[in-house]
């Protein structure tokens, strides 16, 4: 990881590799904010606690990919990233799993998976319901 | 306070454009500055102000100031992508009608075609980590999910946006520096590769080498120029987010306020707009712009830029270079923006020169529909 990681990040990524997707809750006005960080991004409160998604969320848009950003992703082109309004109320972008089957359309159901890496820990990815 | 006619645009010039293998970055800033102050008919030993902003260093106004051998007194190297360059402006007449400073220079340049710096996996650090995973090619794949976006929510289809780009290629064929001048059809842009769906490789900008310069002064230094002024009526500034997963609503872009407060600062309306100059890094960027600027309701852009009415000949009057699509993309545009506006008020236009000139509205997107600022000129 990067120099930039901190124990927010470092407890985020606990999260991820117990098989888990973590989102902050205000403490204050209840916000809910992903991506972590020191204080809430609505009220700027720095009482906040995290909490699990179920894991379930609507597509928001969603892109076929023919050119990949880094060498970690050529052997799955093409593939579709999804950004995903979750139930929770953030929004969250990741990748369809790769194999996933059936369509996917703006408004239809993903849920949470996560897929392995050659190297590095599993990533986060969608599911199609 | 406003900044309506607070400064005025005396001069504006590029450096060769394209692919200019021989020459540095700081090379090309130079030769625009040179050109952008013959313009204006100003020495450089008035220049007293400095803007500049690039990927190329992490203290550009340090060395390209020291490079030109200019001491500013004021300097701003506000960064918030392709945009940047407008909010330069807008802060260059704040300086001057504080008193801080009387002539400006606004320099860009970028070697990225020659030297081959463009990534589509820029590391975006600190938060980027919570998008990494997603392997989402930047900035293309942002601009494809707000094209997908608005395309399910109102209809819009591909050859809607390719309209935007075969607009700017007829108008690139008028323009003798452009880079893509060969004619273009619907067909071809639809049938071009795709890159991150639904926009193809010829929904996307050029990636080209090229600089240029914008000389700035106040109203006092204004009265003794070789050519007319350009003034300064309204200007509009936002941004609201940098990576695209937290931008609110992908198909109203930072535009919508920029552009609000720039039409109030003019005291003008829409149907006083003679020249448009909008920002297309992608197609899909200039549908989005002229919806939250208000030249067209939510969803009708695709509409709005169909049958050739943004073509040589149509109704409106749109990125009359050839826009960043055909005309040139040195990574970053806005600056281009302000230079074809200042001359197409100028009517030195030529070939592609339009009938009705009198007022411009120039907007730049920066960032991922991240950032926009919003300028409203007219001629003397």
């Amino acid at each position: 990881m990067t120099e930039t990681t901190t124990q927010i990040d470092r407890d985020w990524w606990a999260g991820v590799e117990a098989g888990k997707v973590l989102f902050q809750r205000c403490s204050r006005c209840q916000a809910a904010t992903f991506y972590p960080r020191f204080a809430c991004a609505v009220c700027l409160s720095p009482a906040w606690h995290w909490q699990e998604c179920a894991g379930q969320g609507t597509v928001y848009a969603f892109t076929r990919i023919h050119r990949a950003p880094n060498p970690d992703f050529e052997a799955d082109i093409p593939y579709v990233v999804v950004l995903a309004d979750m139930d929770e109320g953030f929004r969250l972008m990741a990748k369809l799993k790769s194999g996933s089957i059936g369509a996917v359309s703006v408004g239809a159901r993903v849920a949470v998976a996560f897929e392995g890496q050659a190297a590095g820990r599993p990533r986060p990815c969608f599911e199609l319901l | 306070m406003s900044l309506y006619r607070s400064a005025a645009i005396a001069g504006v010039a590029e450096s060769r454009l394209g692919i200019v293998p021989d020459a540095t970055v700081l090379d090309l800033q130079a030769e625009a500055a040179i050109a952008a102050l013959a313009d204006a008919g100003v020495e450089k030993s008035e220049v007293d102000a400095l803007f500049c902003t690039g990927r190329w260093g992490r203290t550009p106004q340090l060395e390209i100031g020291e490079y030109l051998g200019i001491r500013p007194f004021y300097s701003d190297g506000t960064a918030v992508g392709g945009a940047s360059f407008l909010f330069h402006l807008g802060h260059a007449a704040a300086a001057i009608s504080a008193g801080l400073c009387d002539v400006a220079l606004i320099l860009y340049g970028s070697t990225q075609r020659s030297r081959k710096e463009r990534s589509l996996g820029v590391k975006q650090g600190l938060s980027g980590q919570y998008e990494d995973f997603a392997g989402l090619p930047n900035p293309v794949g942002a601009y494809a999910l707000a094209a997908c976006r608005h395309m399910a929510l109102y209809g819009t289809t591909r050859e809607q946006l390719a309209e935007v780009a075969v607009a700017a290629r007829q108008w690139a064929g008028l323009n003798p520096v452009a880079f893509s001048r060969a004619p273009l059809t619907v067909e071809a842009v639809l049938a071009s590769p795709p890159v991150a769906e639904p926009l193809g490789r010829l929904d996307c900008c050029l990636v080209t080498d090229g600089g240029g310069a914008v000389v700035i002064v106040s109203p006092r230094r204004a009265k003794t120029l070789p050519k007319r002024p350009v003034w300064l009526l309204g200007h509009g500034e936002t941004h609201s987010h940098m990576l695209i997963s937290q931008m609110p609503d992908l198909t109203v872009t930072p535009a919508k306020e920029a552009g609000a407060r720039a039409f109030a600062m003019a005291g003008l309306a829409h149907r006083d707009i003679d020249i448009l100059q909008i920002y297309d890094s992608f197609t899909i960027t200039v549908l989005l712009t002229l919806e939250s600027l208000g030249f067209c309701a939510p969803g009708s852009s695709g509409t709005y830029v169909s049958d050739g009415r943004i073509a040589p000949g149509g109704e409106v009057s749109l990125n009359t270079s050839g826009g960043g699509l055909s005309y040139c993309h040195p990574g970053m545009f806005g600056i281009f923006l302000i230079i074809e506006a200042v001359r197409q008020l100028r009517g030195e236009c030529g070939a592609r020169q339009v009938g009705r000139h009198e007022t411009a509205l120039i907007s730049g997107t920066g960032g991922v529909l991240s950032s926009n600022a919003t300028c409203i000129l007219a001629g003397d």
